[in-house]
């Protein structure tokens, strides 16, 4: 199973990881930080959530599984 | 200029004058039409690469296109500014240290002030009836700021455009290097006031700074500053100028801003998009690489156009349309990548700051012709005048 964690620290709300997994990633309105979508990640995004961790500038994203 | 005659062959000098608004987009597209990657044979010769896929990849890519001998063209390596001419790991190192003074944290915490200043700029330049924005608003904001991100005195940030304007002519025949002493000095007289008065601030904090842990040493905390100085303030006085001149040749869109002002964020980033203020950044092949489907060899100059690559028909519909209501994002206007920009969180802040003070005033119209400058150092689009004024209200 794929596991995705954002560091919100390290998050700069580039909004990259938007663009490659537009279903698993969002943005705060408020804050401009990155978070998961409800549900998400599932098997499907597997690649896309990779996709977003190498795209990151702020290698904010880890992706385990 | 000259005119285009097969790929091998395509004109394109960067420091060519006549790049200006709006020729530089025909320039631009047609590049575009002769394919991904085209030969420029100007300035020791490159490869322009106008395709939103092939400068992305790219840009993803650092290992193969390097940014150590510079992001200009022609890429000799010299002047490398701190930190976007290295590569990782000094790159990383540089950047992390950067990014402390840019963080959303920071910027947040920053965003009171951020909305003093640009509701004093816009008030006076309202009470004076209008006037240049260029010189009233659009260039004063990012320099305020820069007092108070940095900790620069408004004596040394008062010198920093001038200085600019100088460093830029290199490219078109002065010999600047006088001028890149000045700034230099500029900056080392900050670190010595810094130093015999400590402050707060990140200048302060640069001064026991660690690189790979070792002790910073003074002419990389005087490449910092520069960078600082230089690339903190060019990019937001031409995003904020070009914004102005979008709400006046744009009636319907400033109308439909100042009937909804949440709409700024997004008309913040078509802006971005559709005339990317910072427009072609140079790097240079570290081992043989296809672009676009041409082979280019290891040690070529490649000039990636991210203002080309952001109206690229393939990725944005009717790309030359300004459009506030569409999706602009995954635009290249801040890079993408390692060296993406660590200045984003500040200047999309600033910006959408200054276009909701703005909406909320009567409509802002011409007030004389506005005059664009050709591409500063190869890269740099703005205006270096824009006459306007605020209608009166009945
Ligand atoms: C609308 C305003 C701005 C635009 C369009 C812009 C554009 C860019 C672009 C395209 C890059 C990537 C260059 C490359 O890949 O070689 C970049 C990098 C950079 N920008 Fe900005 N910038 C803006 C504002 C700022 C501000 C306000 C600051 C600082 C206060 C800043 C500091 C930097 C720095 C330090 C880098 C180098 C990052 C690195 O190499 O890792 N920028 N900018
Ligand atoms: S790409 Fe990285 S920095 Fe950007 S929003 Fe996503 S997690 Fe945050």
């Amino acid at each position: 199973m794929t596991d995705v964690e954002i560091d919100e620290t390290a998050c700069c709300g580039y909004g990259n990881c938007l663009v490659a997994a537009p279903e698993v990633f969002d943005l705060h309105t408020d804050t401009g930080i990155a978070f998961l979508r409800p549900g998400r990640p599932r098997e499907v995004d597997r690649l896309a959530v990779r996709e977003a961790a190498a795209d990151c500038p702020a290698r904010a994203i880890t992706v385990r599984g | 200029m000259s005119t285009v005659a097969d790929p091998t062959g395509f004109g394109f000098d960067p420091y060519d004058p006549e790049l200006t608004e709006p020729a530089v987009w025909n320039r631009y597209r047609a590049a575009q039409n002769l394919g991904g990657a085209v030969r420029a044979p100007d300035r020791d010769g490159f490869w322009l690469v106008t395709s939103y896929d092939e400068v992305r990849t790219a840009l993803r890519d650092p290992a193969t296109f390097s940014s150590a001998s510079g992001h200009r063209i022609p890429t000799d390596g010299s002047r490398r500014a701190i930190p976007i001419d290295f590569d990782p790991p000094l790159h990383t190192a540089y950047r992390a240290l950067m990014a402390e003074a840019l963080s959303p944290a920071r910027v947040r915490a920053l965003r009171p002030f951020l909305a003093e200043v640009v509701t004093r700029l816009v008030d006076d330049f309202a009470a004076a009836g209008g006037g240049d924005f260029v010189s009233a608003v659009a260039l004063p904001l990012p320099l305020q700021v820069l007092t108070e991100l940095v900790g620069f005195s408004g004596e040394t940030v008062a010198q920093f455009r001038t200085l600019t304007e100088e460093l830029w002519s290199r490219y078109v025949d002065v010999d600047p290097a006088e001028s890149h002493r000045r700034l230099w000095e500029l900056m080392r007289a900050e670190l010595a006031d810094h130093r015999a008065r400590p402050r707060d601030d990140f200048l302060g904090s640069l001064l026991h700074a660690e690189i790979e842990g070792r002790p910073i040493r003074e002419d990389e905390q005087v490449g910092i500053l520069a960078t600082f100085a230089v690339a903190g303030h060019e990019t937001t006085m031409n995003a904020a100028a070009t914004l102005a001149w979008l709400l006046v040749e744009h009636p319907e869109a400033q109308a439909a801003l100042r009937a909804d002002p949440t709409r700024a964020r997004a008309f913040v980033e078509e802006m971005l998009r559709h005339r990317s203020p910072a427009q072609n950044f140079a790097r240079r092949t570290t081992c043989p690489a296809r672009v676009g489907g041409t082979a280019v060899a290891e040690g070529d100059a490649v000039l990636l156009s991210l203002a080309a690559a952001n109206r690229d028909p393939e990725r944005f519909p009717d790309p030359d349309r300004f459009d506030p209501d569409r999706d602009a994002r995954g635009h290249l206007a801040f890079g993408w990548g390692i060296h993406q920009c660590i200045g984003a969180p500040l200047a999309r802040t600033e910006l959408v700051l200054l276009l909701e003070e703005l909406a909320a005033r009567p409509p802002l119209c011409a007030a004389g012709p506005p005059v664009w400058s050709s591409l500063q150092g190869g890269n740099h689009l703005g205006l270096t005048h824009l006459p306007l004024l605020f209608e009166e209200e009945t």
